[in-house]
């Protein structure tokens, strides 16, 4: 989690991904340092709502997995929009399963795995400014 | 009848004593017999008034009228009034019943006894006739007739039941359509037959079709359903019920039996419960696929990201991937795609085990070592799910069991914890009671409902929904089928909201005791 500034004085683009399997998250973090992106991660939906909550970091946008143990996508979801701080952050929904019905979660957008990272990036860059 | 016949001798003897003019009274007033005498030839030549109301005429109507008149004309044709006369005169009786014709052309039916009148000298002085209406009970005993006429019809054409008779002694005596059909016999083939014919010897010789009729007769009727042999030695499966049949007197003169064809409806039940049988195993195997498609797509997106992202950067920034990235890069991606390998072989073996072919490869270990090596193994998962792990192991058991199994089924326990348990305290306890060995995995998690006990042990159940919790579903099912392939057995206790132990017994088994027995196990 390091938190840098950029050249031109704005804030450097913050995500939070959301999942259980080290391996997804690390990937993800890998490419969106990449491009620029300070990547925060969290194991489980309880684990995003410490994080969210516990510090001064607002993420731009959320990545988030549907099945996990603890606390699922879902749950998190639930929380997350009936607190009207986190509410308003853009989420994306990436899932396994890809009949699950999401309508309900009000997400940006649903990417079904394996994740097309370029789409993924494009998602981004949609609702986050400054991605290089 | 026989008392109103009256004889020659019987009216030599009591007409004098009771006057001529008194019998002839006693015989008028007889209304329910025609009793009228005829002279030689044939010719009436007294009437009483029975005869005048059962025949319609009067006395003057008929005294001096020859006797065939009653006859019918074909009868009359044929003499047969002449030929009755002449076998009374040669035999001083006739007997008959047959129809006989009122005044208005009415027929009747009519019981008649015509008796010779002779002297003492033995000289003819005609006939005493006497004739009843029987016309009822004849009517009667037509219907009857008849409607056993129906019945037996009715019997015979039955195509579905075998329906027969048999004699108190067990023998056959009717045969129906129904039983042609079902046992293949004709009625000649079977006739007088024991029922014994039909079933299998082995029933024979344990008495059965003598027991059936046994109760049949003490009880009324004995039911049975079993096998029973067709003409060609061909197996049925057989509806049986045994009737008997008692007279007004009480006593056994037969039996009833019906049987029922239902071979054809077993066969419909079997295949019914095969084919229900195989669609709950298409079911489980696509609840299977979906469940490890599922699992197989974890570390597939992982390696598919960790490639993409190789790729991606690379393109964007080449200069930046110097040997040491690439090879973490690349380092990580292979983890992923080692992941997927582990997940296929073990779906591999469950597959294997699921099938029965859970092969055992033996060898002496002590316990308590192998399941401190096992959690060291399950470090990083223990470490990740926040839990704090107690282990138990005062003493070492060695005994001979296959210790990657043994292993698996202990990992496969504490890794559930680590799973439905997080932030717990797991306490794991090795120990020796005589013969066997326990292992016990036991949380302090959310517990399993009672209800769920039982089915969290079976393929691809578990007590809380997939949703949250990923994994085959399999390791609770693949441990038992550890703990039985040792001859041993798995179970759990749980109280909701405290936490569970599971339980694994082994026996245990010594290299010398394998060897004293000849055995070795699996």
């Amino acid at each position: 989690m390091r938190r840098e500034e950029s050249i031109s004085g704005k804030r450097q683009p913050v995500v939070l991904v959301v999942d259980d399997d080290t391996a997804i998250r690390d990937a993800l973090a890998m490419v969106l340092e990449g491009h620029g992106i300070q990547c925060l991660e969290a194991g489980n939906g309880a684990h995003a709502l410490t994080l969210l909550r516990g510090q001064e970091i607002r993420p731009d946008m959320i990545v988030l997995d549907l099945m996990m143990p603890v606390m699922s996508g879902q749950q998190f979801r639930h929380v997350q929009l009936a607190d009207e701080r986190l509410a308003a952050i853009p989420t994306v929904v990436l899932t396994a399963v890809g009949d699950l019905p999401t309508a309900d979660l009000q997400v940006k957008h649903t990417l079904r795995k394996p994740v097309d990272l370029r789409g993924l990036l494009t998602l981004i860059r949609q609702h986050v400014a400054g991605v290089q | 009848m026989r008392e109103t016949t009256y004889t020659a001798g019987d009216t030599a003897t009591h007409a004098p004593a009771l006057g001529e003019a008194a019998f002839r009274v006693l015989v008028d007033n007889i209304r329910d017999y025609a009793v009228y005498m005829l002279d030689p030839q044939g010719v009436v030549v007294s009437w009483n008034s029975g005869a005048e109301r059962i025949k319609g005429y009067s006395a003057d109507e008929v005294i001096g009228q020859h006797f065939r008149m009653f006859y019918l004309l074909e009868e009359q044709d044929a003499g047969k009034p002449e030929q009755e006369l002449q076998m009374a005169r040669e035999s001083g009786r006739f007997e008959d019943e047959a129809w006989r014709l009122r005044k208005d052309g009415s027929r009747f039916r009519a019981y008649v006894v015509v008796t010779a009148l002779r002297n003492t000298a033995g000289e003819l002085l005609g006939f005493a006739k006497v004739t009843q209406d029987v016309t009822a009970r004849w009517q009667a005993e037509q219907e009857l007739r008849e409607s056993e006429k129906r019945f037996r019809l009715l019997v015979d054409q039955v195509r579905d039941y075998a329906i027969f008779l048999l004699s108190p002694d067990g023998r056959i005596t009717t045969w129906n359509r129904g039983a042609r059909r079902m046992k293949g016999y004709t009625a000649d083939e079977v006739s007088g037959r024991f029922l014994s014919l039909f079933y299998l010897p082995e029933d024979v010789a344990r008495g059965k079709p003598v027991r059936l009729l046994k109760q049949a007769a003490v009880e009324g009727v004995a039911h049975d359903v079993g096998w029973r042999l067709r003409k060609g030695g061909e197996r049925f499966w057989a509806d049986v019920t045994i009737t008997a049949l008692y007279d007004s007197a009480g006593k056994l003169y037969g039996y009833t039996k019906v049987v029922r064809d239902l071979t054809e409806q077993l066969e419909a039940e079997q295949l019914a419960r095969a084919y229900e049988a195989a669609r709950e195993a298409i079911k489980v195997r696509d609840e299977f696929l979906s469940i490890a498609s599922h699992e197989l797509r974890t570390p597939l997106t992982a390696l598919n990201l960790q490639l993409q992202g190789i790729k991606l950067l690379m393109e964007r920034n080449p200069a930046a991937w110097n040997p040491e990235r690439t090879g973490g890069a690349i380092g990580r991606a292979l983890e992923s795609a080692e992941r997927l390998s582990q997940l296929v072989d073990t779906l591999l073996d469950v597959s294997r085990i699921s099938a029965g072919r859970i092969e055992l490869k033996l060898s002496t270990f002590d316990l308590a070592t192998a399941v401190r090596e096992a959690i060291e193994r399950l470090a990083e998962l223990i470490r990740q799910a926040s839990c704090e792990v107690h282990i138990h192991a005062p003493e070492a058991i060695e005994g001979r069991w296959d210790r990657l199994r043994v292993e698996q089924a202990l990992m496969n326990l504490i890794s559930n914890a680590c799973k439905y348990a997080p932030n717990s305290r797991i306490d794991i306890r090795v120990e020796r009671d005589g013969e066997r060995a326990r292992l016990s995995v036991t949380d302090t998690g959310p517990g399993i409902a009672p209800e769920n006990l039982e089915q969290i042990f079976v393929r691809f159940e578990r007590a809380v929904s997939s949703q949250h919790y990923g994994g085959l579903g399999l390791g609770l099912f693949v441990t038992r089928q550890i703990a039985e392939a040792h001859g041993g057995r798995v179970w759990v206790e749980s109280t909701v909201g405290k936490g569970s132990t599971f339980t694994i017994e082994l026996p245990v088994v010594t290299a010398a005791d394998s060897a004293q027995n000849g055995d070795e196990v699996g």
